[in-house]
């Protein structure tokens, strides 16, 4: 699936503020006159050093995200994920230097029936809620079903899910519909933390059926926590910041930060001045060519994860276009592209894409596997589709996309004129995201460069949706199961029924190159994120695919 | 762009008077005019730079592709975001493309674009102005009161809101912005043409049996073009603005065409690299003011109250 992702669609729309925040920084400038005066940090809050760990304060930047709610089973905003993951343990979970790898979190282990349709999860006795009671199954349970009920923009990620049970107080047990061995890491995501069912309960929560309209805790979840993350819920000013607490029942590894302060800003240029200046020790939302523009500052250091924000070139395979729908026309757009060009402007915000997955994941093809470009051969090709001087089609965009701060407009842009070398002429078809989106998903569109962001890390939530009968596929690109494509379409279907790792991995590669040859799709490029970070100030900053930070990691620089 | 300016409402209300005796004087001295304000020019240095600055500016638009180092939309991914430089006098942008070039091209969207607006706005504006001004009753009623309405609003919010409605483009930008600026026009017309109405020259052509189409063609209209010409000379540089904030908001020319708002806009992406947003926005300014300045060496041109202040 694909999520909107809010931070980043604030951009775009709202470029008078752009100007307004231009003036600002003039401003702003023009009042700190003597350039990087780092010691005024102490007035917004940041401790200095490791003088006192005790209560030492981290300050983050971070863009005024339209965070909706914290709510643990509803919150479904990419925004929020750093903070539900920092509040709410889940049941499993992962680290983004290895993707491949479930780590244990609140169940210390599980196993799953022979044929992949039941898991069993054994939870670790240690865990504990912030109140201090401990976390039992029936809290899973509740909160597993709080999800499902709510309804949220989330719920799909339970679809599968047939039931979910507590047989004892240390064992959850879920049925699933369909047979599927790659389930556990669905679990990672942030929208599905263990919140304390008793609390949730005591203000207004339940999880029947109809708790979509008789739930009532969001507003109370919106300013306190009833989880068992590291960190508990200090208070939200919307719009202005954020302030987590450390968990002192935390039943981990407790956290080196008694508090961080996450400061919401206008805009990314906000939060290179904010992190110039000191006056936070971390940003999230730089553009790739701001971060280039830090590299040659000594004191920031720059953590990356793979952002698993797959952006990719796709065109309606049905099209009314009739020399779009010629499969050597697509093969020349992908021999047309110069992807080492992509790479560049990506400025170190990418790789490029191997296939329509990223490389990261199991059993996904590596950069090298992806197209590189070939004039001579995409000409080729056009002649052969009959086409010789090229063709016209409209590429859409959203004008206020990003994947890991790199802009879809920027992208689009390059590729038009590469394909405009060999003939082929891309009208250039700027959206907001929200029209782009519309458009794109009710398959209204000729051809797109969007990036699809994860859900959580498995080739799961990338491959079905990019083959039929995925969503993607069907009704995105009017690319329908037919006998060319059957065999990527069993391939895709029985992968992740299949309990052995090697062999699944090996379906998943063999169903990637016959899309890569076979299917409307030029992927492009496989982003990762950059987080720069004060060294002066911080320490141990590991950046996450999904929620951007582990905060419990970070140590105050000594 | 709330309201039309202090200076457009001198133009359109109470000059209106010296209007058409300064267009009869004005032809019957047109070359001793014409001569001693080009020679009056020496003493108004702003009005002399701004008339440089225009002619420059026409010669930099027409001959774009001869003068322009670069196409506008070509590309060098190698060299993208270099700082201003021998090669690149005003440095490349996000997609190393040349900022001179681009900035050259762009005045071919942005003036054109702006022309146009100003065009299509003094002919709606003039015939509503006109018709109503002389035919008066429930026409006037009714033309003056959509005027009310347009007034009401601000103009560029209302331009955003027709552009976004037609779906972005330079031909609905345009359209947009003339649907917004006719209104301030029509009043202005409309009033001139009142005060004119009732002069003995416009009752001498009734008596004489003309058509009412002559004698608003013939005899009226000669006498508003002055007072309307001077307010579209100052208008187009507003119109170059409005349409330069249009672009920038995404309503107006579509990339990769090189306009010199949605240029400011792709700046705005990269702050550090401040020749991006700044020589467009450069290019803005400096056509703005010569059009201001011009606008008002225009007025001096034409208004007699000022000519004679100026000869005394």
């Amino acid at each position: 699936m694909e999520m909107l992702r809010h931070r980043d669609f604030h951009r775009g729309t709202h470029r008078s503020l752009a100007v307004v925040t231009v003036a600002g920084l003039l401003l702003a400038a023009a009042c700190t006159s003597n350039g990087n005066t780092k010691s005024n940090a102490t007035s917004t809050g940041t401790t200095s050093g490791g003088a006192h760990p005790a209560s030492a304060t981290l300050v983050v930047a971070m863009e005024q995200a339209s965070l909706r709610t914290l709510d643990p089973n509803d919150a479904y905003e990419p925004a929020a994920f750093i903070f539900e993951n920092a509040l709410y343990s889940t049941l499993v979970t992962f680290k983004s230097d290895n993707l491949r790898q479930l780590e244990p979190r609140v169940a210390q282990s599980w196993t799953v029936n022979d044929d992949g349709t039941e898991y069993t999860f054994k939870l670790d006795p240690k865990a504990v809620f912030s109140t201090g009671d401990p976390v039992t199954a029936a809290d899973v349970v509740f909160s597993m079903q709080r999800f499902i009920n709510l309804k949220g923009p989330g719920a799909f990620l339970l679809g599968g899910v047939s039931s979910v049970t507590s047989p004892s107080p240390d064992t959850v047990v879920f049925k699933l519909s369909a047979p599927d061995f790659t389930f556990p890491w669905i679990l990672t995501s942030s929208a599905l933390g263990v919140s304390e069912a008793k609390v949730v309960k005591a203000h207004g929560g339940n999880d029947s059926t109809d708790a979509s309209t008789t739930d009532k805790a969001a507003s109370w979840l919106d300013g306190h926590s009833a989880g068992s993350g590291p960190f508990v819920l200090d208070s939200w000013t919307r719009g202005q910041q954020l302030v987590l607490s450390r968990n002192d029942n935390y039943w981990g590894a407790k956290p080196a930060y008694s508090k961080i302060i996450f400061k919401f800003v206008s805009d990314a240029n906000t939060e290179q001045q904010l992190l110039k200046r000191g006056d936070a020790a971390i940003a999230i939302d730089l553009t790739p060519d701001q971060v280039a523009g830090l590299r040659s500052d000594q004191n920031i250091g720059v953590a990356k994860a793979p952002a698993l924000n797959q952006i990719y070139m796709g065109w309606s395979a049905a099209a009314t276009n009739t020399a779009l729908a010629k499969t050597d026309n697509w093969t020349a757009m992908k021999y047309a592209i110069n992807y080492k060009n992509l790479v560049s402007l990506a400025q170190g915000a990418a790789v490029q894409a191997g296939s329509v997955v990223p490389s990261a994941l199991e059993g996904a093809l590596p950069p090298e596997d992806g197209f590189s470009q070939d004039v001579a051969k995409a000409k080729a090709a056009l002649a052969a589709a009959g086409n010789p001087d090229g063709f016209s089609f409209t590429l859409s965009y959203a004008s206020d996309e990003t994947a890991a701060g790199l802009p879809m407009s920027l992208v689009a842009g390059a590729i038009q004129n590469d394909l405009a070398a060999v003939g082929i002429k891309a009208k250039l078809d700027p959206e907001l995201e929200v029209n782009f989106l519309s458009a794109y998903r009710t398959g209204k569109l000729e051809a797109v460069v969007h990036g699809w962001a994860n859900d959580y890390p498995a080739t799961s939530d990338f491959l079905p949706v990019f083959v039929p009968p995925g969503t993607v596929a069907v009704k995105r690109q009017h690319w329908p199961a037919s006998a060319s494509n059957q065999q990527i379409v069993d391939l895709a279907a029985n992968a992740f029924k299949t309990k052995d790792d090697t062999q699944r991995a090996s379906m998943i590669t063999q169903a990637l190159k016959l899309v890569n040859q076979l299917g409307p799709y030029a992927p492009l490029l496989d982003t990762e994120y950059q987080f720069p970070y004060d060294k002066s100030k911080v320490a141990g900053v590991t950046a996450n695919s999904l929620w951007f930070l582990d905060l419990d990691t970070m140590t105050p620089a000594s | 762009m709330s309201a039309r300016s202090p200076l457009d409402m001198t133009i359109g209300g109470d000059s209106s008077h010296a209007m058409s005796t300064g267009t009869l004087s004005a032809r019957r001295g047109y070359v001793h005019t014409v001569g001693r304000t080009f020679a009056g020019l020496r003493h108004q240095p702003s009005a002399l730079i701004s008339l440089i600055v225009l002619c420059v500016w026409a010669i930099v638009i027409v001959f774009a592709p001869l003068l322009a180092p670069d196409g506008p939309l070509t590309q060098s991914i190698a060299g993208r975001l270099s700082p201003p430089s021998s090669s690149h006098w005003f440095g490349t942008d996000a997609l190393g493309r040349d900022v001179l070039s681009r900035v050259m091209f762009g005045g071919r969207v942005s003036v054109p674009a702006a022309l146009v607006v100003v065009l299509l706005s003094v002919f709606v504006g003039c015939t509503v102005g006109l018709l109503t001004g002389y035919l008066g009753g429930w026409l006037d009623d009714v033309l003056m009161r959509i005027t009310d309405v347009f007034m009401a609003f601000p103009l560029i919010l209302l331009a955003m809101a027709i552009s976004a409605s037609l779906g972005p483009s330079i031909r609905n930008g345009v359209i947009a912005l003339a649907f917004v600026s006719w209104p301030q026009y029509a009043r202005v017309t409309r009033s001139v043409t009142l005060d004119l109405r009732s002069r003995e020259f416009v009752l001498a052509s009734q008596v004489a049996g003309q058509r009412r189409s002559t004698i608003l063609g013939r005899v009226i209209f000669p006498n508003v073009f002055p007072t309307v010409f001077v307010m579209a000379s100052v208008d187009v540089g507003r119109a170059i603005v409005n349409f330069s904030v249009l672009s920038f908001i995404g309503l107006g020319a579509r990339p990769p065409v090189a306009e010199w708002g949605s240029m400011v806009a792709d700046g705005a992406q990269v702050m550090s690299q401040w020749w991006v947003s700044t020589f467009p926005g450069f290019a803005i300014f400096s056509l703005v003011l010569a059009f201001n300045f011009a606008g008002d060496w225009l007025r001096d041109l034409l208004d007699p109250y000022s000519r004679t202040r100026d000869a005394a």
